[in-house]
């Protein structure tokens, strides 16, 4: 992506805040949600670990979006970013909420404290992202691979097909990956 | 596939993305090994490729939101914004009120998040729901909650609705005898219409073992847009259903 490019994403959302801290509750919401709703689902689940709380977490983040929409300031940082610090404090505050821990301790409710690893969940979730714009045959081999740890050659036997067809899947979709990393501004050191 | 010692020098051998995912099997990996040692394009790409082998091992899982998660939040800013009229814009003050925690990349990582640009879509008039707001003053909503008929559970509660000072509602709920549920903890606390054709979250909370005690929840969602509130249970698994079994229900009266 060129910086002209991201440039234009970046102010294509800020309008978005722009018009929803003008009144309009609708259409600019939606497409917000379009764009970050199933990240900050993926955060939530993994900085709360319950679906309800995580579901709690992102709508409480877009009313909060909304009600502070009028103080945004694009000059500041992005939309994206802007958003996962709002979801960060909605996630702390519902780990505070005495009904997510009613009666019980916070060990016996399973609820750790909000992780002081936020910025690995993000990087995390920007890998996710990179890892969701592969083609399916790819992102496929490379699951079998790091998820399961099988070699190229299971990986043509569950697969039933080619070595050769799973070595160029692997070899393109690692290709596609670190294009998408970077894509992202994700710059990943061995 | 062209053996290690034999591919188009102009491009890595495919090799390449099998060795840094350690997924070669055993012969090919030991021949790859040897190729490296006269290959400086192979290295190249090795170095170029490691650190994505790298990232994959901290993906975050391949969750997917509910497809009514959507719905719901767009109702509770809708809710919020009905229930109170928005603060008039400010210029963006220079002072450091809120703070930019994370790293350069993550900033611009943000940024390029989007992805390409489609037509924003418009909320379904369906799920708008008119807001109460008008210049009435809001007004607590109690719900008395019982079992569904023929549940054969004791369990009961009661549930107060009231505004706060932010527009948003803070329900007080008090339960007895939730229990034996599965061994479910989690319910989830839900207003629905009169047709129960909307629905929105009021909150989830957890249950004790003696399965009685008082939960404070905060709602953006205006009650009284909604005649009835249910308890469930949470959903076991992650299967995008709006709601798991009601073990409590009851009708909203103004209070």
């Amino acid at each position: 992506m060129s910086l002209t490019d991201a440039e234009a994403l970046a102010a294509q959302e800020a309008e978005l805040v722009a018009q929803m801290a003008a009144g309009d509750v609708g259409a600019p919401v939606a497409e917000l949600y379009r764009r970050y709703g199933r990240r900050l689902y993926r955060f939530g689940m993994q900085v709360l670990g319950n679906q309800g709380l995580a579901e709690e977490m992102v709508q409480e983040s877009f009313v909060r979006l909304w009600r502070t929409a009028g103080r945004f300031d694009a000059a500041r940082g992005s939309v994206g970013a802007y958003l996962f610090v709002i979801a960060r404090s909605a996630a702390a505050d519902i780990r505070k909420r005495p009904s997510s821990r009613p009666l019980l301790s916070v060990e016996e409710a399973h609820l750790s404290p909000l992780p002081d690893n936020v910025d690995q969940i993000l990087d995390g979730l920007i890998v996710r992202e990179a890892l969701d714009t592969l083609s399916p045959p790819q992102a496929e081999v490379l699951a079998l691979a790091q998820e399961e740890g099988l070699t190229q050659s299971q990986i043509a036997e569950r697969l039933g097909v080619p070595l050769g067809t799973v070595k160029t899947r692997m070899f393109h979709g690692m290709k596609a990956l670190r294009a998408a990393l970077d894509q992202r501004g994700f710059h990943a050191t061995a | 596939m062209p053996p290690h010692d034999a591919h188009d020098s102009a491009a890595p051998h495919p090799d390449v993305a099998g060795w840094v995912l350690q997924a070669l099997d055993h012969d090919d990996a030991m021949s790859f090994a040897a190729h490296l040692h006269q290959c400086a394009e192979c290295r190249a790409a090795v170095v170029e490729l490691r650190p994505a082998a790298q990232a994959m091992t901290y993906a975050a899982p391949a969750l997917e939101a509910p497809a009514d998660l959507r719905t719901r939040t767009l109702l509770a800013v809708q809710q919020a914004a009905a229930a109170q009229p928005r603060p008039a814009a400010t210029p963006a003050k220079r002072t450091t009120w809120w703070r930019w925690p994370w790293s350069a990349p993550l900033l611009s990582a943000a940024s390029a998040l989007a992805g390409a640009a489609a037509a924003a879509a418009i909320i379904a008039a369906a799920v708008l729901l008119p807001g109460h707001g008008g210049g009435l003053p809001a007004q607590a909503l109690t719900f008395h909650l019982q079992p569904p008929p023929g549940a054969g559970q004791t369990a009961s509660g009661t549930a107060v609705a009231r505004p706060d000072a932010s527009g948003s509602w803070d329900i007080t709920l008090t339960v007895h005898h939730l229990k034996n549920f599965n061994d479910a903890k989690w319910y989830q606390c839900w207003y629905l219409s009169k047709d129960n054709s909307k629905v929105a979250s009021a909150g989830t909370f957890l249950v004790p073992d003696s399965g009685s005690g008082t939960f404070s929840m905060t709602s953006a969602v205006d009650p009284h847009n909604f005649t009835t509130m249910e308890v469930t249970l949470q959903p076991p698994s992650h299967n995008g259903a709006l709601q798991g079994t009601v073990v409590l229900s009851g009708q909203g009266q103004n209070t």
